[in-house]
């Protein structure tokens, strides 16, 4: 191929050409990109040393693990990609989980469990507030230091049916799910009387029961800085543009440090000043998965 | 008598070419019957000293006389018959046969057959000597130096005191080693065999009299759970180190498994054979119970390190013989070999009176 050829394009492909750069103008200037979905970054680390030190392939039995860890969460709150591999460019995930093998002094020899670590965002995962699970008691030898399958299957048949537990679901939401933000920032939409959250409903399938809440904490010039927190109830897809198919909620209840706003049909005429220049995190209290799938965008509903 | 009577000429013998129908000369005649007779007299006391030297043991008394009549009387029978039958004079044919050539080439070809089980014939007999200060028996292995076994086992006792058998025309040069299996007390003994020879064995005072210390190297519970199971592929190996008498002993990748040693090739397996299996399960049992290991846990690893048996047939031991014995971590990184001392090792150990002892390995954290 010549230079000619390469400055000079025929006309269909010309037309095509222009026909692309009209459509990436015209997207960029009438729609904002959908936002993507949330991911939880689920993670595995041994760090009891006799496991660390002999067991074959560990990052290998790590992903392994969390990966079917991961697997557990994404069933039960599908609100979020429960992630046990690297998670999507571009996607920072919403929080971190780290189950880690550990080992506590006892006799005759060390004891063995998982304990949960966590954070939101990307920070250093702290200890969470979940029950140790058991792997190895004291008193047992036999411990699999040296076999990959062996162990993987191991912690997982200790670990999986402690998850599944109602008991652990029940500290699992307190500890981890109500500590998400399921997104940094919200829009006051005065028109409508909504809170619009920056998530595609149909990405995170909220029942109509679930509550959310807004947390925002605001600069003043001047001043001490102003925190302030929005109970959101009946979230939903949006079905009007702009931002059709995202994720609104109404106003159950705001504050602004100790003092309730009172509200009006659900609204507060300061609101849609602030949350302007506010850091906002949206959080889940209580959850409840919608009952069916789909999105309320002209397309059936599907049962799950 | 033959040496006085003259011979007639065999009934068998060719004509003379000068006159065929006319009789042998006597003069020739005499001289085949005085060779065949004198072949006769050096052969027969060579054949019974070979059969006295390869084969006597191998028949008994019983055999002796009761074949010895038989054959007297079978003879006598065959005498009787020809006699009747034939309507000769025994006496005179067994002249005539002496004196003719045939009986000559019978004769050579007998020498022949007796030269060739003397070159190729060899015996290998096991006898009781009756010194054992108990009346047991004794089994005893001959076998190559290999292992591979020469003989099935032999007894020998008070009431067997001969055991083994005659390798007639069959008898190659063997080195072979001869060991005391049943009551495992005595040295193995060197008893190669020549091509001709007829080796006697005096059970048990040909033997040198020793005591035999099976040690079982087991790891102990924090090792334990360090070492790899049988069936894993590590990246981790461990290997053992024994040091007795200024010689380093090395075992490459111990795992999960109780270390027979104490013995070399041969006898450690014979040793092993003996202890008994159900009573170290149970010592293993209460030693891990005793370290507060959970009782499913202890049963089962007991179990375990009592079935998983590694032969280590690198050194034999004395009481009061002290050993080192040391254990190395090696790890394989960046294709390297990166080898570093377990901790609580090297240990000593002094092997103690006991047939058979447990050595366990440190606890270890």
């Amino acid at each position: 191929m010549t230079d000619h050829a390469l400055c000079s394009p025929r006309p269909a492909s010309r037309w095509v050409l222009m026909l692309m750069l009209w459509a990436g103008c015209s997207g960029g200037a009438l729609a904002e990109p959908d936002p993507l979905r949330p991911q939880v970054l689920v993670g595995f680390e041994v760090e009891a040393d006799k496991f660390r030190q002999n067991l074959p392939q560990l990052p290998q039995a790590s992903a392994e693990m969390a990966k079917a860890i991961a697997a557990e969460f994404a069933l039960r709150y599908p609100f979020a990609d429960w992630a046990g591999g690297p998670v999507a460019a571009g996607n920072p995930p919403i929080g971190r989980l780290v189950a880690r093998l550990v080992q506590q002094p006892a006799i005759p020899l060390p004891e063995i469990s998982v304990k949960w670590f966590g954070t939101a965002g990307d920070g250093a995962p702290v200890a969470l507030a979940l029950p140790a699970i058991e792997i190895y008691s004291p008193g047992v030898i036999d411990r699999e230091t040296n076999n990959r399958q062996a162990l993987v299957s191991h912690v997982l048949q200790r670990v999986l049916p402690v998850v599944r537990s109602d008991g652990f679901q029940q500290r699992f939401m307190e500890a981890v799910v109500q500590g998400l933000p399921i997104a940094n920032a919200a829009e006051m939409h005065p028109t409508d009387h909504v809170v619009v959250i920056p998530r595609l409903w149909r990405d995170l399938r909220l029942g109509q029961e679930t509550k959310l809440l807004l947390v925002f904490k605001k600069p003043v010039v001047g001043g001490p800085e102003q925190q302030g927190m929005v109970k959101l109830v009946l979230p939903s897809p949006r079905t009007r543009s702009p931002k059709q198919g995202w994720l609104e909620a109404a106003v159950q209840d705001a504050s602004i440090g100790a003092s309730p706003l009172t509200l009006d049909k659900g609204w507060h005429a300061s609101f849609p000043a602030l949350l302007e220049g506010a850091k906002v995190a949206c959080y889940i209290r209580d959850y409840r998965p919608a009952a069916f799938s789909g999105v309320l965008d002209g397309v059936s509903l599907v049962s799950e | 008598m033959p040496a006085t009577a003259d011979p007639p000429p065999a009934a068998g013998d060719p004509p003379p070419p000068a006159s065929p129908t006319a009789p042998e000369p006597p003069t020739r005649s005499r001289r085949w019957f005085w060779c065949n007779l004198l072949a006769l007299a050096a052969l027969a006391p060579i054949a019974t000293w070979w059969f006295q030297k390869h084969l006597e043991l191998a028949f008994t008394e019983v055999w002796l006389i009761g074949g010895g009549l038989s054959l007297w009387a079978f003879l006598r029978a065959a005498y009787g018959l020809v006699e009747t039958i034939g309507e000769v004079d025994p006496a005179s044919l067994s002249r005539r046969a002496l004196a003719s050539p045939e009986t000559s080439l019978v004769l050579a070809v007998a020498a022949l057959a007796l030269a060739l089980a003397w070159w190729k014939s060899n015996s290998f007999y096991l006898e009781y000597d009756g010194t054992s200060a108990d009346d047991r028996e004794f089994v005893v292995q001959v076998s190559h130096p290999d292992g591979r076994p020469f003989l099935p086992e032999l007894t020998v006792g008070p009431a067997a005191k001969v055991a083994g058998r005659a390798f007639v025309f069959e008898g190659e040069p063997h080195e072979l080693v001869c060991r005391i299996v049943k009551p495992l007390n005595y040295k193995p003994l060197p008893c190669p065999i020549g091509g001709h020879e007829a080796l006697r064995i005096k059970v048990p005072a040909d033997f040198e009299q020793r005591v035999f210390h099976l040690l079982r190297i087991v790891p102990h519970i924090g090792l334990f759970q360090e070492l790899p199971e049988v069936k894993d592929q590590p990246s981790v190996r461990y290997e053992l180190r024994v040091e007795v008498g200024g010689v380093a002993h090395t075992l490459p990748d111990l795992r999960r498994q109780t270390v027979f040693a104490g013995a070399l090739k041969a006898d450690l397996p014979l040793l092993m054979a003996g202890h008994e299996r159900a009573e170290y399960q149970e010592e293993l049992d209460s030693e891990l119970r005793a370290a507060s290991v959970e009782e499913g846990s202890a049963t089962r690893i007991a179990a375990k390190l009592a079935r998983r048996e590694r032969a280590w047939p690198a050194f034999d031991v004395k009481a009061g013989q002290p050993l080192r014995i040391s254990l190395r971590r090696i790890e394989r990184r960046d294709g390297r070999d990166t080898a570093s001392e377990v901790d609580g090792f090297p240990f000593d150990y002094t092997v103690t009176a006991d047939k058979t002892q447990t050595i366990w390995m440190p606890r270890l954290p």
